[in-house]
């Protein structure tokens, strides 16, 4: 359970984005995802959770640090080692529509990953991609169908379909379940548990929906700005919040009983700017708890409890 | 996990036949479309047998002079009694070749540089500004000028149309590219393996053939017309070889006496334009999964 799979070290990601400006979209991120566990990665709009999910698929090269699968340096690899790295790590998104190409046919859409490494004859191809449209519950008739003839939900599972069918060790979701209905949310978060718990793999779980992090995640890492702020098990981390911003962040989700309403530290002002963010710790123009010593330093991640881990210098370390 | 089920080879191929088949149905579905089809097909056949069946239409006959239509000349006779029917019948043919060559070259020219330039982002910006450049020269100037050069024959004329026609047809493709590119299903299949020919030619590719084949049929059809406008000012085909614009231009002055004598001709060449840009339009509908499936 507690084997490492996939580690990050240091990772940081700019981007140049013309007359000189550049953007800090991921700094200095450290993690590890273990095997089996799902690793969930929240916080708002415009915090870097995507491009994190990007840096992990090798969509976008690092600016700095290093990233290890199985131990191995995977930062700088490419062409046929890349090639078979890739199929370790598959990705689901969040659009289902606009991850299908819409000239290609479901049976076609999961056989691609096949082909492309030829895995046995055309025939044990064709009967795999047959097998994985049952295997996530799709009729195995919507195989012949294009992606506009299938509802959202169906398009969502049949993209995780594609991503299974290399079998990989790790499935890194971009906020997967953002664009579905709240009903088919359930079916889809539950499809990706009920596989977890069959194949084993490793799941990745990009959201900003705190209760779908709660109901599916083992541990939680909590972005703010580019940086993680907190760390932790998901049920400690979001029943007991230890980082000024992950107490705010849980004090937005709204709750539906009357008695178990709390007082809530509602934050004010918005995300600072990427483009030019606040010295020393990057929360402190919307903390309520801020002090002038936040301007100074920028805090690093600390054991601050047992397993649990926050970037604040407030905090007690322990 | 059921892996009993052995359906699904045979099930992909015969869903394609039945593909083809309403592509068929849907394409010629409608009036417009029944009739612009049966131009089409009316032109081809034209233009194969009409050169085979009728040798005497360069015949002067200073007898029949500017007679108008009867049962032996459908179309009326020009100013030295030549039959105005035949000639414009043999016509057709130069007019189809024109069209339909200059619409492929440029349609393959075309793609490549815009596939080139958009997803290889290989010296983007060097082509497209080239084809700035060529989208400048006139095309009736460049084809008087190469006719100039290269004397006067089919491909001379083919080879002026298409130059200042292929940028347009670039920067469509390049633009459906680059907006294309940056889609998650490009990065989805990034992430799977495929390699990069294979983005390009199963991914990209078949998402631009909307764009193409409405570009493609409006090159074709303005092919037609340059080549039209060109023998009427005397730099098109040779004239022992008939073409609608040439009759025409060979009888304007004779316009008020003999309105035959330009009338069909003319008829024909809008009639054929107008069937190949109806059909174009045509071709992109039924060639979105989206729209066809819908209307059905």
């Amino acid at each position: 359970m507690s084997e490492a799979l996939l580690e990050t070290k240091e990772l940081s990601k700019t981007f140049n984005i013309g007359k000189g400006k550049s953007l800090k979209a991921v700094s200095d991120v450290s993690l590890t995802l273990n095997k089996g566990e799902t690793l969930a990665i929240v916080g708002e709009s415009g915090c870097g959770k995507s491009t994190l999910a990007r840096l992990l698929l090798r969509l976008e090269q690092a600016t700095s640090g290093g990233i290890e699968f199985d131990g191995n340096d995977i930062s700088e690899i490419s062409g046929a080692v890349e090639k078979q790295w890739r199929r370790n790590v598959q990705m689901v998104f969040q659009d289902p529509y606009t991850s299908l190409n819409p000239r290609m046919i479901a049976h076609d859409a999961i056989r691609e990953p096949l082909d492309n490494y030829a895995e046995g004859t055309k025939q044990e191809r064709n009967q795999k991609a047959h097998d994985l449209l049952h295997r996530v519950g799709l009729n195995v008739d919507f195989g012949q169908r294009y992606p506009h003839e299938l509802s959202g939900g169906q398009c969502q599972r049949l993209g995780i379909a594609r991503a299974l069918a290399l079998n990989p060790k790790v499935l890194v979701a971009d906020e997967p379940v953002s664009a579905l209905d709240v009903s088919i949310q359930a079916q889809v978060l539950n499809l990706m548990m009920d596989l977890q718990a069959d194949l084993g793999i490793s799941i990745v779980f990009v959201s900003h929906d705190l209760s779908v992090v709660r109901h599916i995640s083992d541990r939680v890492i909590v972005m703010y700005l580019g940086r993680i702020v907190e760390e932790g098990p998901a049920d400690i981390v979001l029943d007991t919040p230890s980082h000024p911003y992950t107490k705010a962040l849980l004090d937005s989700v709204p709750i539906d009983h009357p008695s178990k309403r709390r007082s809530k530290t509602l934050l004010s002002g918005e995300v600072a700017s990427p483009l030019n963010p606040p010295s020393g710790c990057a929360f402190r123009t919307r903390c309520p708890v801020a002090t002038d010593q936040c301007a100074q330093t920028i805090p690093k991640l600390r054991s601050v409890g047992p397993k649990v881990s926050a970037a604040c210098i407030l905090l007690e370390s322990k | 996990m059921n892996t009993s089920q052995t359906v699904p080879r045979q099930h992909v191929q015969r869903s394609r036949m039945v593909d083809f088949r309403r592509f068929l149905s849907e394409f010629t579905d409608g009036r417009v479309e029944k009739s612009a089809v049966l131009i089409l097909i009316a032109a081809l056949l034209i233009s194969v047998i009409a050169p085979m069946v009728y040798h005497s239409y360069s015949d002067i006959n200073p007898l029949d002079r500017m007679k108008p239509p009867s049962a032996d000349h459908f179309f009326g006779t020009d100013h030295l009694g030549r039959d105005v029917f035949e000639r414009t019948m043999v016509g057709t043919r130069n007019s189809l070749i024109i069209g339909f060559s200059v619409a492929i070259a440029t349609t393959i020219i075309g793609c490549i540089l815009g596939l080139v330039s958009g997803f290889i982002s290989f010296g983007d910006k060097i082509i497209m500004r080239l084809m700035d450049g060529f989208m400048a020269i006139p095309n009736v100037l460049l084809a008087i000028a190469l006719v100039a050069l290269m004397g006067s024959s089919l491909l001379t004329i083919i080879i002026a149309i298409s130059v200042p026609e292929i940028p347009r047809m670039a920067r469509i493709v390049r633009s459906v590219v680059v907006s294309l590119k940056e889609m998650p299903f490009i990065d989805a299949a990034v992430t799977m393996g495929t390699p990069q020919w294979k983005i390009l030619l199963r991914h990209l590719l078949p998402n631009t053939v909307g764009a193409l084949s409405v570009q493609a049929t409006a090159t074709c059809a303005s092919a037609i017309m340059t080549e039209a406008i060109l023998s009427f000012l005397g730099a098109g085909t040779p004239p022992n070889i008939p073409s609608w614009g040439g009759i025409i231009a060979e009888s304007r002055v004779f316009f008020q006496i003999a309105p035959w004598a330009i009338g069909f001709p003319g008829l024909m060449l809008s009639l054929l334009v107008l069937s190949v840009n109806i059909l174009g339009d045509r071709l992109r509908e039924v060639l979105d999964p989206r729209v066809a499936r819908r209307r059905s």
